[in-house]
């Protein structure tokens, strides 16, 4: 493995992937799609549709490929195709099925410590179980770094329910994260 | 210590920005089948769209072409109809100027077959009487006599019609009656006959008697009144090169003609008033030029 990642920098693999090389380009997913699979992960409720998102996000990386002309970090480039990947899979299966206005409790705080000591998956885990709308302004906003008005041209709603939906999502995922900070004491003690 | 939303999201990126999650293989597989089939779909698609193309528009104009060709044949044969009886009245205007444009073409002919018939009476009375007198009957005296008799005849129809006999008929009429002088005329000058019906051919007389028959009778007016139906088939065809958009081929003749600067147009549709429908006249592809004559 670490003999074809030296054989083949990230630079080769591209100029071949631009001439039409199958083994280029699986060697070039191989170096991305574990990344890849971790960015749609946020975008979907579970690993599958997950992979749906990723293979979709691939394809477009092959074909568009001549369109990336080195400015920039390629990774940087094939991680917004998939965020688009993403959003087009979001906006296909998920559109119908908008707002689930759930009851939260405002203003509780989170211990920051309790966040960091959550495992990457714990994370990952409540992020998938919040409701696609909330997920998707979510990722944007806290994660890919959208403002309030491009996530709501994505999406198709006004800028005031993009930030809306994005303190719901917020005030969710505290008060998840402070039942299982809850539950790590418990585990501790 | 609360934590604020920024910090929040600052954790939750840091966090799962190093995430690495293997995928399953059908993943790959996927990509492979995905890619392939885009392929095949995006070299083919194309070809396949100008081929259907090419094969519609050949079928069209094939369609229209054939369509065309029956329409301007029925077209020529209508035309030819139409021109019969204008030669006719043509053929009438030249030995008898009194017939002014609203002149009835029927009577015309029936007038041309009356004279015919008279002439073929005068001929069999001559031959019957001249068999005597003409000694020396060449065919050439036989058809200048047939002429002089046949705008005699001529004349002396329109006598019947107009009744009015006007002074040179009335000579004639006389020369008719006594066939026997005229035959004798005949039989003694049939070189300076030939002359003479050449003479007679610019209707000078008749051009005399036109004045008279507006001031002297009313059964003209009549027959004139009778006959002004017909004229309108006539001047309908006086303003044919007028250019107006009234079919749909007009419509696309002007469209192309905007788009396409060429003499030959890409596509050109009869442009005459008479045929409701269009026909195609003209395709040029270029490579392929069709056109046909327009009458």
């Amino acid at each position: 493995m670490l003999f074809l990642k030296l054989k083949h920098t990230t630079e080769t693999l591209i100029t071949d992937c631009k001439a039409g090389s199958r083994k280029a380009q699986e060697l070039l997913y191989k170096q991305f799609a574990g990344k890849m699979l971790a960015v749609c992960m946020r975008y979907a409720v579970d690993k599958m549709e997950a992979e749906d998102m990723l293979q979709n996000g691939f394809v477009r990386v092959f074909q568009k490929i001549d369109d990336y002309r080195g400015d920039g970090s390629f990774e940087g480039w094939v991680r917004r195709i998939m965020v688009h990947s993403s959003i087009e899979y979001y906006r296909k299966h998920h559109k119908m099925m908008q707002v689930e206005i759930d009851e939260t409790t405002p203003g509780q705080s989170v211990n920051a410590a309790a966040v960091a000591n959550l495992d990457a998956k714990d994370l990952m885990a409540l992020i998938q179980k919040l409701s696609p709308g909330y997920r998707m302004v979510f990722n944007l906003y806290a994660i890919e770094g959208y403002s309030h008005k491009e996530i709501g041209e994505i999406m198709g709603i006004s800028e005031g329910a993009s930030k809306s939906q994005l303190s719901r999502a917020r005030a969710i995922l505290k008060e998840q994260v402070i039942k299982m900070e809850g539950r790590n004491y418990e585990y501790a003690g | 210590m609360s934590m604020q939303d920024k910090e929040m999201d600052e954790l939750f990126r840091a966090k799962l920005d190093n995430l690495e999650i293997q995928p399953s293989d059908k993943v790959w597989k996927g990509i492979v089948v995905e890619l392939d089939g885009a392929k095949r779909k995006r070299s083919l698609v194309p070809v396949i769209r100008i081929a259907a193309g090419i094969t519609v528009f050949i079928a069209v104009g094939l369609f229209f072409m054939l369509k065309g060709n029956k329409l301007t044949d029925q077209m020529v044969n209508y035309t030819r109809l139409k021109q019969q009886p204008i030669r006719l009245s043509a053929k009438a205007k030249d030995t008898d100027d009194n017939e002014t444009a609203e002149s009835i073409i029927a009577s015309k002919q029936s007038a041309q077959q009356i004279a015919a018939e008279a002439v073929k009476q005068q001929q069999t009375n001559q031959s019957q009487t001249t068999g005597q007198v003409i000694t020396k009957s060449d065919i050439n005296n036989n058809q200048g006599r047939s002429n002089k008799l046949a705008i005699a005849n001529n004349s002396k129809h329109h006598t019947v019609k107009t009744v009015q006999p006007s002074a040179i008929e009335e000579k004639e009429i006389i020369q008719e009656r006594s066939l026997p002088m005229e035959q004798q005329k005949l039989a003694a000058l049939p070189e300076k006959e030939i002359k003479l019906t050449q003479a007679v051919v610019p209707d000078e007389p008749l051009n005399a008697v036109k004045p008279a028959i507006p001031a002297e009778d009313d059964f003209k007016t009549v027959n004139k009144v009778a006959s002004v139906s017909l004229p309108a088939t006539k001047p309908a065809k006086a303003p044919v090169k007028k250019h107006g958009i009234r079919t749909f081929g007009d419509l696309i003749n002007v469209v192309v003609a905007k788009v396409d600067k060429r003499q030959d147009k890409v596509i050109h549709f009869s442009d005459s008033d008479d045929d409701e429908e269009s026909n195609i006249t003209g395709i040029n592809l270029g490579f392929v030029k069709v056109k046909k004559e327009e009458k």
